[in-house]
């Protein structure tokens, strides 16, 4: 088996979805094995499980398939996106970025997270021209929080605005 | 089918005040700037602006409401089309070739598509709404879980339509949205999969889950690309291109006459409208054209079929609205509190006792149609500028305004979340070549599939076959889905039998 064959993302993305699944189908027949509660369920389980399964050994099998015999679907799959490594790298930064947004917002306030946000992934996605950056972060939040503030009928936390 | 009587004083209803003219311009506006952000959809506008309409009179009231719902049916295409992000369920399967036909540097076609689209099937679904509203609502109010459960079957069809190349993949996809939809309390009262989070009770929210699939999907494989559009000449709004786009509307008749009959006719079904309509549409286009391998790539019959059925669904609504005083969606039930405030109720007998005013309502859509046309190419002027942003500053843009919409639509911070994780599943899942929207899809349906599946059960005494035969409705809908279904096969077979013949 040649592990760089092995596509750690794919593998991770099957795990969770097999794990959610799982998980998803267990909490259903605990709270009540009645036809009403696993009409849909079950079925569709059984076809995630089925079909997970069959990619899952299909990712073996690459793994194990010499290089040069790989089905070209599949390195055509690899080769499809114009993203380098380093675009992907961003990608996932910024998805983090994301992250750090949407849970630390009530403690920072909508407007300096938001500020943050767009300062951090400009300088992340094209490190230069800092000043333009943060003068396109702070107008940005200012037009688009206090024009949400104004439509929105929710209360948004801000520090400033 | 038309009361001439009622019609000649609609006719005098429209010349007695000019404020029921006024007010369509900003109406229409209003809707479209509402539906292109993503998450605050025309619904959302029609609410914030509801109180406004106390200061009316009845009829301008709801024309205003009316043209927001009609300019927000348009403006969902706009954010989808351009950024590949569906700001709404009803914009879902416009993104499927909008978005790769703007890719091309075919924005300005797509959109004048969509916007084409969007005024044949409004005023189609209208005329239809002119000429059948009372025997329509009565056809609808037989409708039970039977017939609703194939129509969301129908929908479901849409799943293998979206299935990609690898069958195992595409069924991961689907099958894994169709669980995801079925989070929360179902019908039985049965509560799975919230981990005792409360805002998972009512299910996961549809369109933050939707926003962060297609957000993080589309935005992020953008990354380490200059721009939306590489060749640097499309960049820019184009109105002869958007005109060619009209054309093409009108050299399919077909598929825009099909797709706004399915929004007409699913979208006055209450409870399902054009969520499922534009799908159903998009589906039925793709397995019916010769060139169906096209659809998913930038083919604009498949723009067509989406924005015909979910603007005509508009059409379809208001007879439920109308017959029977119940609402479709969140669009008519703004428009039935416009009613209540005005001390109006519809229903049958608003339908008997004032049909001018319904014919009034009706005509006065026709001119929102029509205007939608010339303020609608006044807004892709300044959207269609979009694509001179470089995507540097687009995508960190773009994802605060969807999770501000993600945050507009639950009020608290369910919303972001929800679209943050999810935003993470549409990107690995983009990234492996699973379909993102056959699990979008099943997301959307796989909760009213399940209602009405246990609902069907429940009342046929566990599936008995008697319970189908004796509705005859049930049996025309799944005679429907079954043809639809075999409709390539048969087509590839007499195709076949002809050349034949010929040689």
């Amino acid at each position: 088996m040649r592990l760089d064959q092995i596509r750690p993302g794919h593998v991770f993305l099957l795990v969770l979805i097999l794990g959610a699944t799982l998980w998803y189908l267990l909490d259903t027949l605990d709270t009540s094995r009645r036809l009403t509660n696993t009409i849909l369920v079950v079925p569709l389980a059984i076809l995630v499980f089925a079909a997970g399964a069959f990619e899952l050994i299909r990712e073996i099998l690459r793994a194990r398939a010499d290089p040069t015999t790989l089905e070209q679907r599949d390195v055509d799959e690899d080769q499809d996106s114009d993203q380098t490594p380093v675009d992907m790298l961003r990608g996932v930064v910024l998805l983090g970025f994301t992250g750090l947004l949407v849970f630390f917002y009530p403690r920072l306030g909508f407007d300096l997270a938001v500020f943050l946000f767009i300062f951090a992934s400009l300088v992340m996605l094209e490190p230069r021209g800092y000043l333009a950056k943060a003068a396109f972060a702070a107008i940005f939040t200012l037009i688009v929080l206090g024009g949400a503030r104004i439509i929105l009928p929710y209360p948004m936390p801000t520090l400033i605005l | 089918m038309l009361d001439t009587t009622a019609f000649s004083g609609a006719l005098a209803l429209l010349g007695s005040d000019i404020n029921i003219w006024l007010v369509i311009i900003p109406g229409l506006m209003i809707g479209l700037v509402a539906g292109s952000i993503a998450g605050v959809s025309n619904t959302m506008a029609m609410a914030i602006c509801l109180p406004l309409t106390l200061y009316m009179d009845f009829l301008p009231a709801i024309m205003f409401l009316t043209a927001i719902f009609t300019g927000g049916g348009f403006g969902g295409a706009v954010t989808s089309i351009l950024m590949g992000i569906p700001g709404t369920t009803s914009s879902v399967a416009t993104t499927f070739d909008g978005y790769p036909m703007a890719r091309k540097g075919l924005h300005n076609e797509a959109l004048g598509v969509a916007l084409m689209a969007s005024v044949v099937g409004v005023l189609i679904g209208y005329v239809i709404l002119l000429l059948v509203v009372a025997p329509l609502g009565a056809w609808v109010i037989r409708l039970g879980p039977a017939e609703m459960l194939l129509i969301a079957l129908w929908g479901m069809s849409m799943i293998a339509a979206l299935g990609g190349n690898s069958l195992a993949r595409g069924l991961i996809a689907g099958a894994f949205g169709l669980l995801l939809g079925t989070v929360g309390m179902n019908t039985a009262g049965h509560i799975r999969g919230t981990a005792d989070i409360p805002f998972l009770l009512d299910g996961i929210p549809l369109i933050p889950a939707m926003m962060g699939m297609f957000a993080a999907s589309q935005l992020f494989t953008l990354i380490g690309s200059g721009y939306l559009i590489k060749d640097k000449t499309a960049r820019r709004a184009d109105y002869g291109k958007v005109l060619s786009g009209f054309f093409q509307v009108l050299r399919y008749p077909v598929f825009q006459l099909r797709g706004t009959l399915i929004g007409v006719f699913v979208g006055a079904i209450p409870g399902v409208g054009s969520s499922v309509g534009n799908l159903i549409a998009y589906a039925q286009a793709k397995r019916t054209d010769r060139d169906s391998e096209s659809y998913g790539k930038g083919n604009p019959k498949g723009v067509m079929a989406a924005e015909s059925a979910n603007s005509s669904s508009e059409g379809g609504s208001m007879v439920t609205m109308l017959a029977l005083g119940l609402p479709g969606g969140g669009g008519t039930a703004m428009l039935l509190a416009a009613f209540a405030m005005h001390n109006v109720t519809g229903g049958p007998s608003f339908i008997d006792q004032n049909m001018d005013i319904v014919y009034t309502i009706i005509l006065g859509n026709f001119a929102q149609a029509v205007l939608l046309l010339f303020v609608g190419l006044g807004f892709l002027a300044i959207a269609g500028n979009i694509v001179k942003v470089p995507i540097t500053w687009l995508i960190p843009s773009v994802m605060v305004l969807a999770l501000i919409g993600a945050f507009a639509v639950t009020g608290d911070q369910a919303g972001p979340i929800t679209l943050f994780f999810f935003a993470g599943l549409g990107w690995l899942m983009k990234r492996y070549d699973y379909p993102v929207a056959a699990c979008v899809v099943g997301l959307l349906l796989g909760r009213m599939v399940e209602s009405e599946l246990i609902r069907t059960w429940q009342i046929s005494g566990g599936g008995e076959l008697e319970f189908f035969l004796n509705r005859p409705v049930a049996l025309v809908f799944a005679a429907l889905l079954v043809l639809s279904l075999l409709q390539p096969a048969i087509t590839n077979y007499l195709r076949a039998r002809r050349a034949r013949q010929q040689d």
